[in-house]
């Protein structure tokens, strides 16, 4: 008896492992009602106390909205989306004034920051991280904002730069991606409830990796983040996303969207881990990640590199962009995208070069294993005036099991003679002798795959602040698990 | 004769106009057929940017001209020496269409036992038997509007059979002869079917007579039998206006081989699109090309390759050199579907730039649902290496001589994949003469 009770528990583990962050914290909130109307933009737009300019051109994005089509150039088998069912804002309850400090925050909130892991208080200590924790749509907390403040930088949630630096949203906000972009990035403009607003002021290099946590928590709610960073000249700084999300069964629709801006000589560097619920073993449920990411470099010298980890979503839409603008600006791209169960992935990344001398790098790995689909899509335009323009691309993939699916699709456009492009991709499975050679030495199968594909990212993984780099390589091995055997 | 604007309705109108004398007009089958293809054909219309197939090639010059169908009444040529031919007479056997239209005085009679080479308006008017099997529609018909036009409105092309287990000795050279009357149009359709364990080079040589302006829209289906070999070799050397559009369509059985080149540096507007369906074990496939362009000329290349058994193989290497204003395409899709184990895929196109207003484009595309697979693709682009021209230079040579030489290296490596001797010796004169006559 006891062995059999032993098993069960075992087991009960086992399925609790498979998604470590899968569950609800109960918290009253406050809702708009559901589904989308112009009465459901002036709600929010009330509800953040914002200003008349700010709701005209959420209003002008949600008329545009209803005249455009669903993007449907992905290789993603995409149910309809009612944007009738969902919620559209909704805030802790508790949230209404806002705390001052850690101790006003609600307990329970708390709790579920120590259930992800990263517990608020020792992280205020740990390395410097200031994090502006996004739970569902309001800001929590914004921890280290006057440390920085004191160098000059503004890091705060977007709701309260509209009100406190209204000049510098106006002037940025929808620069980079316009309203009417996508279907998704105009849904964003629209409705979006929260995110980031980051501004860089010249000469200073930003004392310390920014992060935000973004977490859904309410069932129903779509999550619509939107950040905006602006490095002024000489400018540096390291931006970390990460995001889990409890498990639930219906669909949740994700549309985020991020700007980039970067002037002379200055640099930003993004960083993204996505481990959202994927859905159970037959695709029922999981999160919808629709973004739509997209930097400047605006002056000369400037440079944008964007580093993902994505392994988590049902379905994952995302093309982190770089419009090389500047003079001898540098675009990166470093993605590891792992599919596993029915996931679908359709991720890539733009690079547009129209200054002189511009260069711009894209490393992508694509893992698929279980039933899903992993699709690389991009694009290298080089512009007639962009002289001496440089691009190198390599995206692998590989193959785990043989029901799962691999894909590349890369444009690429010259239009100067003096650009030097070179693409390259390779398709291949873990090789038997890599699996043997591990085997031989007493490590488990599952481990094997784990030591093999995180040898397989390593390129990229490296590219990842610290701080995230080690949490990444768990990740890869545990979206893995189960794909063998 | 009336003369009509190319674009769709252009189109049906001449469809409309001619569905009574087309040949076949009184099989029933093929009547339907081609009633059935234009209303596809008016259904999706001629492809635009935005039609993901064609979103780098844009037909709008071709909308601009007026077309007129082939006229029937022969151009009359002295003998057959007045015609360019590729290899020295005697070492092929050579078939003459002249504009669209099969010759019969013109070609070689006599062909080796084991090949049957007919055209298709004979094929037809003798009852068109086995053709039906020949012109089944293609899958994904509704991404090919341009076949779908063809069949609606074919009126001549070859229907070649090789016979099972003949080598055929020499190559047939097949020589598309057009431009005879300004602002014609063509649609040829042929059937190549080379039955098991049999050898043979077809090579098609598409050239004119002087600078008039015609649209060539041609269509062939290539079935390759077990253990066959097709080496299917194409010279695209036509004028400087002309429209160029074929699709070849072809189905490699067992352990057989499909090996094809295309050398271009003809035509205003051409699109050579090859899709190969690899249908059983151990078949192979080599899609290889060059292509030279210069001044406002625009050249696609379009291949899709579908690997639909296991141990498949596939090879593609193509090279292109632009000059002036002119504008490559290059769109390669391997598809491994998923029974397709053991496959191996191997793609790349390089192009080099010569001028400032030149242009390529380029999407590889690999779509694979079977694990145990090795594919890959590489592409580049860019100008000659200023190194290399600098050693050159600093040896003597003047700049234009260099850069020739460097160019002429660079795509003599795509001509190496060609097995005929002649004809590979035969394209490196012609990369040679193009260069020196566009010294860019």
């Amino acid at each position: 008896m006891a062995a059999t009770q032993e098993t069960v528990e075992q087991v009960q583990k086992l399925e609790m492992d498979k998604y470590k962050y899968g569950f609800v914290t109960d918290i009253e909130t406050e809702k708009a009602p559901k589904g989308l109307s112009e009465d459901t933009v002036r709600f929010i737009s009330a509800k953040k106390n914002e200003p008349e300019w700010m709701l005209e051109w959420r209003l002008k994005a949600y008329r545009l909205w209803l005249t455009m089509p669903e993007p449907k150039w992905g290789k993603l088998d995409l149910p309809e989306i009612d944007y009738q069912d969902s919620y559209y804002f909704s805030s802790p309850k508790s949230m209404e004034d806002r705390p001052q400090s850690l101790d006003e925050v609600d307990p329970e909130l708390l709790r579920t920051y120590e259930k992800l892991g990263i517990p608020i208080k020792e992280q205020e200590v740990l390395a410097g991280v200031a994090v502006d924790y996004v739970f569902d749509s309001v800001s929590v907390a914004t921890t280290f904002r006057k440390q920085l403040l004191d160098v000059g930088v503004i890091f705060c949630p977007i709701s309260e730069a509209i009100q406190d630096y209204p000049e510098l949203v106006k002037k940025y906000m929808g620069s980079v991606v316009p309203q009417g972009d996508n279907k998704h990035a105009c849904l964003n403009s629209a409705v979006f409830t929260d995110g980031s607003f980051v501004y860089i002021p010249k000469g200073v290099r930003c004392p310390m990796e920014l992060s935000t946590y973004f977490r859904i928590n309410e069932l129903n709610t779509g999550q619509f983040e939107r950040t905006l960073i602006v490095a002024d000249e000489s400018s540096y700084v390291s931006y970390l996303e990460g995001c889990t999300a409890p498990q639930r069964d219906e669909n949740q629709l994700h549309a985020a969207v991020v700007e980039l801006i970067v002037m002379d000589d200055a640099e930003i560097k993004y960083s993204t881990v996505q481990n959202w619920y994927p859905g159970d073993e037959d695709g029922k449920g999981g999160i919808f990640n629709f973004v739509t990411k997209r930097g400047i470099c605006k002056g000369k010298n400037s440079k944008i590199s964007w580093t993902q980890v994505e392994t988590g979503s049902a379905i994952t839409w995302k093309y982190p962009s770089c419009i090389l603008q500047g003079d001898n600006s540098v675009g990166e791209f470093y993605s590891v995208a792992i599919t596993n169960g029915r996931q679908q992935a359709d991720t890539g990344t733009k690079m547009i070069h129209l200054g002189k001398n511009t260069t711009s790098r894209i490393i992508s790995k694509g893992i698929s294993a279980g039933k899903s689909q992993n699709t690389y899509r991009g694009l290298v335009r080089v512009a007639a005036k962009a002289d001496g323009a440089r691009n190198f691309t390599q995206c692998d993939s590989l193959l785990v099991g043989q029901t799962c699916g691999a894909h590349t699709v890369p444009y690429i456009e010259s239009k100067n003679r003096s650009a030097r492009l070179e693409h390259e991709a390779t398709t291949s499975k873990i090789s038997d002798d890599q699996l043997f050679y591990c085997r031989q030495r007493g490590i488990s199968e599952e481990d094997a795959v784990g030591l093999v594909v995180n040898g397989f990212c390593r390129e990229v993984l490296q590219e990842l602040p610290m701080e995230f780099a080690v949490e990444a390589q768990q990740l890869v091995k545990i979206s893995l698990e189960g794909s063998v055997g | 004769m009336v003369t009509l604007s190319s674009d769709k309705e252009a189109f049906i109108a001449q469809y409309d106009q001619s569905k009574d004398h087309l040949p076949g007009s009184d099989i029933a089958w093929l009547a339907e057929l081609r009633a059935k293809n234009i209303a596809l054909f008016e259904e999706v219309g001629l492809p635009t940017g935005k039609t993901e197939l064609w979103k780098f090639t844009n037909l709008n010059p071709l909308k601009k001209q007026a077309f007129s169908p082939p006229s029937l009444e022969e151009t009359i040529f002295a003998n057959s020496n007045e015609l360019p031919r590729l290899l020295e007479e005697g070492s092929s056997h050579r078939l003459v269409f002249i504009d669209g239209h099969y010759s019969a005085d013109l070609s070689d009679d006599k062909l080796p036992s084991g090949v049957s080479l007919q055209s298709l308006s004979s094929v037809i008017s003798a009852g068109a038997i086995g053709l039906e099997a020949s012109i089944v529609p293609r899958e994904r018909q509704e991404e090919q509007p341009l076949v779908a036009l063809n069949t609606a409105l074919m009126s001549d092309g070859y229907v070649l059979n090789i016979s099972k287990d003949v080598s055929v000795d020499r190559p047939i050279e097949i020589l598309h002869f057009g431009g005879g009357k300004a602002e014609q149009s063509y649609h040829n359709r042929n059937v190549i079917s080379v039955a098991s364990g049999s050898k043979v080079t077809i090579i098609e040589n598409v050239t004119d007579r002087n600078d008039n302006v015609y649209f060539s829209n041609s269509v062939t289906e290539v079935s390759v039998g077990e253990n066959a070999t097709l080496h299917h070799y194409r010279v695209q050397a036509s004028n400087k206006a002309a429209f160029l559009v074929s699709s070849t369509e072809a189905v490699v059985n067992k352990g057989a081989s499909y090996d094809s080149f295309l050398l271009n540096t003809g035509a205003r507007l051409s699109r050579t699109e090859t899709n190969v369906s690899l249908i059983a074990e151990n078949s192979s496939c080599h899609l290889n090309g060059a292509y030279m362009g210069t001044d406002d000329q625009h050249c696609d290349i379009t291949t899709r390759v579908d690997h639909k058994s296991p141990h498949t193989t596939c090879d593609e290497v193509i090279k292109g050199v632009l000059g002036g204003k002119a504008r490559g395409v290059f769109q390669g899709k391997i598809i491994v579907h998923e029974l397709a184990q053991k496959t191996v895929g191997n793609q790349s196109h390089r192009a080099m730039l010569l001028s400032e207003r030149a242009e390529v484009d380029v999407k590889p595309e690999l779509e694979i649902f079977a694990d145990d697979v090795i594919c890959s693709h590489g592409c580049t682009s860019g100008q000659i290496d200023k190194e290399q021209l600098f050693y050159l230079r600093s040896r003597g040579l003047s700049t234009d001589q260099a850069q020739a030489l460097l160019v002429n290296a660079f795509l003599a490596e795509a001509v190496d994949a060609v097995q005929n001797e002649g004809l590979k010796d035969l394209l490196l004169v012609r990369i040679s003469d193009w260069l020196e006559q566009n010294p860019n």
